[in-house]
């Protein structure tokens, strides 16, 4: 009868000792900071996609390759931080002039309900012609922001429209597709220029 | 029989702990590498909403000007106890969506009163938000409740935290213009202020004000 319990106590402790590890693990791997270390270790940040260019034509993961890219996430409806940060991405590749032509600029949505082709063309026009515009089905942009590690998340307002909180940093990705650095909200102009030269010519 | 079950179980807490180690440590440092260079810039936006002592920086750009001592008084608006300085919007692009209003608010009273929010002819609507950058990630809230003004105290409206969030725009902000808006607080009641409205370079307070106020006010 004692044994029989104790063999029942050994079989309960190691079942729930199995269940508990699986547990950590799948709270361990399912961190996002995990998968901050699978994009940096990865060779090519994200993963392939679909979707369209300001112009309405269709984009994908091919335009990040060939050339130093920098890529910003934000949304239209943005007061402060995408206005911003377009201008400053603007006066960058105007202060690196031919320096700075290889670069690629993306300027992409996380907000593509209202953002339309249109509407992110009539927007980013107005600060370069250096920077096209990204948006597409909002399955697709989930995607697409997941696979680079973007936060974004709706925020309601009371008068029933919406704000979107997001990352804020640029993204610098090398010709080869790997990701090198980010470039912070408000990050001192010379650093930046400092960044987009070294991704351009990563040995001077 | 029983043997087998209990190393089984230190096979299992075994897998577990090496598991735990190997997932948990790594993007850990990963996870800081990451965001130090962000973070090590973000620090003086965070900072931003203490005010260290505004009213003397505003003072001390002003008399820095050389452009005539008249012209660069700071338009200043009263109402109940208080005072509201430097009310400029950032200027936007055409088909800009929103824009963004600040402005220093002081309470003289002896009572916190609260900016609930605004009215303006070329907004659909007027809200008050604040803005946060938490590591590279931009957050923005409505302030449903309002903005408190603590008694004796000051706040400042400004990039990077506290705004006058102006939405619907019906026209873009352009730079040089000053755009009469009304501010709503909950105990003072309305006024009437107008905004300057300023290229991003000269929204920061500490940036100062390089326009000119001309005749207005």
């Amino acid at each position: 009868m004692s044994a029989l319990r104790r063999r029942l106590g050994i079989w309960a402790a190691s079942a729930a000792l199995i269940l508990a590890g699986g547990f950590v693990w799948l709270a361990a791997t399912d961190a996002p900071q995990q998968f901050t270390q699978r994009i940096i270790q990865s060779k090519g940040i994200g993963q392939p996609f679909n979707l369209v260019d300001h112009n309405g034509n269709p984009i994908t993961e091919k335009a990040f390759e060939g050339s130093p890219t920098a890529v910003f996430f934000g949304f239209t409806h943005c007061p402060e931080v995408c206005p911003t940060t377009l201008y400053e991405m603007a006066a960058w590749l105007k202060t690196l002039g031919p320096d700075g032509r290889p670069i690629k600029a993306f300027f992409i949505t996380v907000d593509p309900e209202r953002d339309t082709p249109e509407i992110m063309k009539s927007y980013v026009s107005n600060f370069t012609d250096r920077i096209v515009g990204i948006t597409g089905k909002p399955d697709d942009i989930a995607n697409l922001a997941k696979s680079w590690h973007v936060y974004w998340k709706k925020i309601p307002l009371e008068n029933g429209d919406y704000t979107m909180d997001h990352t804020a940093s640029v993204f610098l990705v090398d010709a080869k597709g790997n990701f090198k650095s980010t470039i912070a909200f408000r990050e001192n102009t010379e650093t930046a220029i400092a960044k987009l030269r070294k991704l351009v010519s990563p040995t001077s | 029989m029983q043997v087998k079950f209990l190393s089984l179980a230190l096979f299992a807490n075994l897998i577990a702990a090496t598991g735990a180690h190997a997932t948990l440590e790594t993007p850990r440092a990963t996870a800081n590498g990451y965001s130090k260079a962000v973070f090590d810039v973000s620090h003086e936006w965070d900072a931003q909403p203490e005010p260290a002592a505004p009213g003397i920086m505003i003072l001390a750009a002003s008399s820095g000007d050389s452009a005539g001592h008249a012209s660069m008084k700071q338009p200043s608006y009263a109402v109940g106890d208080l005072v509201i300085t430097n009310v400029r919007a950032g200027a936007t692009v055409p088909k800009a969506p929103v824009a963004g209003g600040y402005m220093v608010i002081k309470n003289n009273g002896s009572a916190s009163d609260f900016l609930v929010g605004g009215q303006a002819a070329f907004a659909g609507d007027v809200q008050i938000h604040e803005m946060k950058m938490q590591g590279d990630v931009m957050k923005m809230r409505e302030l449903a409740d309002g903005l408190e003004i603590p008694a004796g105290g000051e706040v400042m409206l400004q990039p990077g935290g506290y705004h006058v969030m102006f939405m619907k725009l019906t026209e873009p902000l352009k730079e040089g213009e000053n755009r009469k808006a009304t501010l709503t607080f909950r105990n003072a009641g309305r006024v009437e202020v107008e905004f300057g409205v300023k290229s991003r370079k000269n929204l920061q307070s500490h940036g100062m004000d390089h326009s000119k106020h001309g005749s207005s006010n």
